[in-house]
């Protein structure tokens, strides 16, 4: 097994994804999302996004999601490595953005399209003319191409203070 | 065609004329552009189709007219499909969307960096960890928008007073990161993609690529989510498309011969990394990208072909003059084992190919020291992951078959076809359609070559893998 298959094996152990069960739309979302907000932490697996209709996706980490549920079942040279404990420590640090928010109402799937939306327009996103938008700015975006989050202000404005507090408002990554 | 873009007319063997406006022939003319005339677009292909030493050049040049022409089909449908201004975008992002590319295209960015020990260590070493290697080079579009956006000669272009056009606009359209312009550069049925096939096919001599550009161009709409869908009737076309992508990636991009020089060129840039002798990291890479310098002009084949042929006479460093001399003079490694699989992509890979996978690592000790081969002259290779499905046709169609829920994002991966009645469906949805069932096949290809053996050795150790797979 590649060196980097077996870093997205551990990584995806470490989101509770260990048994690569992605046969739900769902479950590949969830996936997606938080690899993609794991990454902003500094662990950079490679895995670059694009803009799809729901939110930030990557084709080549869905490629090597599904290659490597078949690499497993073959072999399991991933057993004899573990993230270091830097990793580890840089990824606990976005523990807490992936706790859904207690009084509004949503679910996983949601919630990480949300954060992982607002972090990509903000940074990623290319803006004629504009170089460092706001929130009002990045709902209205969102709004236009995500309609039903039309009615969810409130949530992403706790998704936004949630990135905020762990200071990918201000930066596109912890390291940068 | 507005006469704005027949500022210049290039002939071109695979388009005939292409017709350029002012603001793309300033482009061309700076030297960063012309730099592409001397990177081959399919690496060491040539040394097996001598006449594949086409360029970056001319590939961009045919990506930018078939852009113009699918544009210009959209328009005949919906006259406010595109504007004159997104037009013009659109043709300069085609144009530029190669300009980041390394010496001999694709090889420099393969290399095995080890970045990933950066982030885990074996279990048992976590007191060792390794945070101290150097950045691996950026992918090659990552160093387009470096070029694009902060190179002096194409950024003032781009801005300059006529045009006012922001580089970084150029550079969202080409990464599909654009909101508001459709994303023409990287879906199934790319600009690049019809560009190279039959490029490739031209050039290599090979008949596989020639597919039915004209039709399927002219048959292409936009929907009102800016998503590019493909007639119905030009559904034949779009499939032999698809099969030509398999034949010529098995015939040309995975030739056992050019692949053993691909793998050997690898092999070379490491060492030449490890001994300091090119670019030593990514940040280094982006540097000389950026700077208003020759550097970058002259990072093109020719300075990866200085290094072989300077260090084919190393006598300080033998394995790496021995790797060197094989290219200058051509002569491959030889290949001793291969297993190519086309299965279902349900089913298990052969007992063979699973036993040499996942053991290949411990056993190649053996082998080296009973045929008194060096373990540095093996190179063993099972080709899968991003790089290989990069080029083939079946291996994200196969997976995204499975998906049911036909709005799902993994979908506009696919080739989508207006059917009739309005609908649109994806191609490997239709039962009728050749690409359904072959959706559901995973190839899978793995490969031993050893450097510097004559074709009896070969035969003696092709037994002996053979005997020990059986075993």
């Amino acid at each position: 097994m590649d060196k980097d298959h077996i870093l997205l094996k551990l990584m995806l152990d470490r989101i509770g994804f260990g048994n690569i069960e992605i046969d739900t739309f769902e479950k590949r979302k969830i996936l997606q999302k938080k690899i993609y907000l794991l990454q902003l932490s500094g662990t950079d697996l490679g895995y670059r996004y694009n803009w799809y209709l729901q939110g930030p996706y990557c084709p080549t980490l869905a490629n090597d999601t599904y290659t490597l549920r078949e690499e497993v079942k073959y072999d399991s040279e991933f057993n004899k490595y573990e993230l270091n404990s830097k990793t580890k420590s840089k990824l606990d640090t976005l523990d807490k953005i992936f706790i859904l928010p207690d009084t509004l109402e949503t679910n996983e799937p949601e919630w990480l399209e949300l954060l992982a939306s607002l972090h990509y327009l903000k940074h990623i996103a290319y803006w004629p003319g504009k170089s460092n938008p706001e929130f009002e700015e990045i709902f209205e975006k969102l709004k236009e191409s995500k309609p039903h989050f039309t009615d969810k202000i409130d949530l992403a404005k706790v998704a936004w203070e949630r990135l905020d507090g762990t200071g990918l408002v201000r930066n596109k990554t912890l390291e940068s | 065609m507005g006469k704005g873009f027949r500022h210049k007319i290039i002939i071109d063997p695979v388009h005939g004329d292409i017709g350029l406006s002012k603001l793309e022939t300033e482009l061309i003319d700076t030297p960063t552009f012309q730099r592409l005339r001397r990177i081959k677009q399919l690496g060491f292909a040539y040394t097996v189709y001598p006449n594949a030493r086409h360029s970056r050049f001319e590939h961009s040049l045919g990506v930018m007219h078939i852009m113009s022409r699918i544009l210009e089909s959209l328009r005949s449908k919906d006259n406010d499909a595109i504007s004159d201004e997104h037009f013009q975008k659109l043709r300069i992002a085609a144009l530029l969307h190669d300009i980041g590319h390394y010496p001999y295209s694709h090889l420099m960015e393969k290399i095995d960096w080890g970045s990933e020990q950066k982030y885990m260590s074996k279990k048992g070493q976590s007191g060792v960890e390794d945070v101290s290697r150097p950045k691996p080079y950026p992918k090659h579009d990552k160093l387009g928008e470096i070029v694009i956006t902060e190179r002096k000669d194409i950024k003032e272009k781009l801005e300059g007073n006529e045009n006012k056009i922001e580089p970084k606009e150029i550079a969202a359209l080409i990464k599909g990161e654009h909101q508001n312009i459709p994303n023409l550069l990287s879906a199934s049925l790319d600009v690049d993609r019809l560009d190279y096939l039959v490029r490739d096919s031209l050039n290599t001599g090979l008949p596989y690529g020639r597919v039915d550009l004209d039709y399927i161009v002219n048959n292409l709409e936009l929907t009102d989510r800016n998503e590019v869908v493909v007639c119905a009737k030009a559904r034949n076309s779009v499939e032999h498309m698809l099969m030509a992508r398999y034949f010529m990636f098995n015939t040309v991009y995975m030739h056992k011969t050019v692949f053993a020089f691909e793998e050997m060129i690898r092999r070379i840039i490491s060492a030449l990394l490890k001994n300091e002798k090119i670019y030593t990291s990514g940040e280094k890479i982006e540097e000389m990208a950026r700077a208003d310098s020759d550097d970058f002009l002259a990072f093109d084949d020719a300075y990866l072909d200085k290094l072989i042929d300077h260090y084919a006479d190393d006598r300080r460093n033998k394995k790496l003059a021995t790797l060197c001399k094989a290219v200058k003079f051509r002569k491959p490694p030889k290949l001793v084992y291969e297993i190519s699989e086309l299965k279902r992509d349900d089913d298990n890979p052969s007992r063979k190919y699973t036993i040499l996978t996942s053991s290949w690592d411990s056993k190649v000790r053996e082998f080296a020291n009973e045929f008194e081969i060096s373990e540095e002259r093996w190179i063993f290779r099972d080709i899968k992951g991003p790089e290989f499905e990069k080029l083939h046709p079946f291996v994200s169609l196969a997976e995204a078959s499975e998906l049911k829920e036909s709005k799902e994002q993994e979908l506009r991966e696919l080739v989508r076809v207006k059917e009739k009645s309005g609908e649109i469906t994806n191609l490997l949805e239709d039962k009728s359609s050749i690409l359904h069932y072959m959706s559901r096949l995973k190839p899978r290809l793995c490969r031993i070559y050893i450097v510097g053996i004559d074709d009896t050795k070969a035969g003696q150790i092709r037994a002996k893998i053979e005997k020990w797979l059986q075993s």
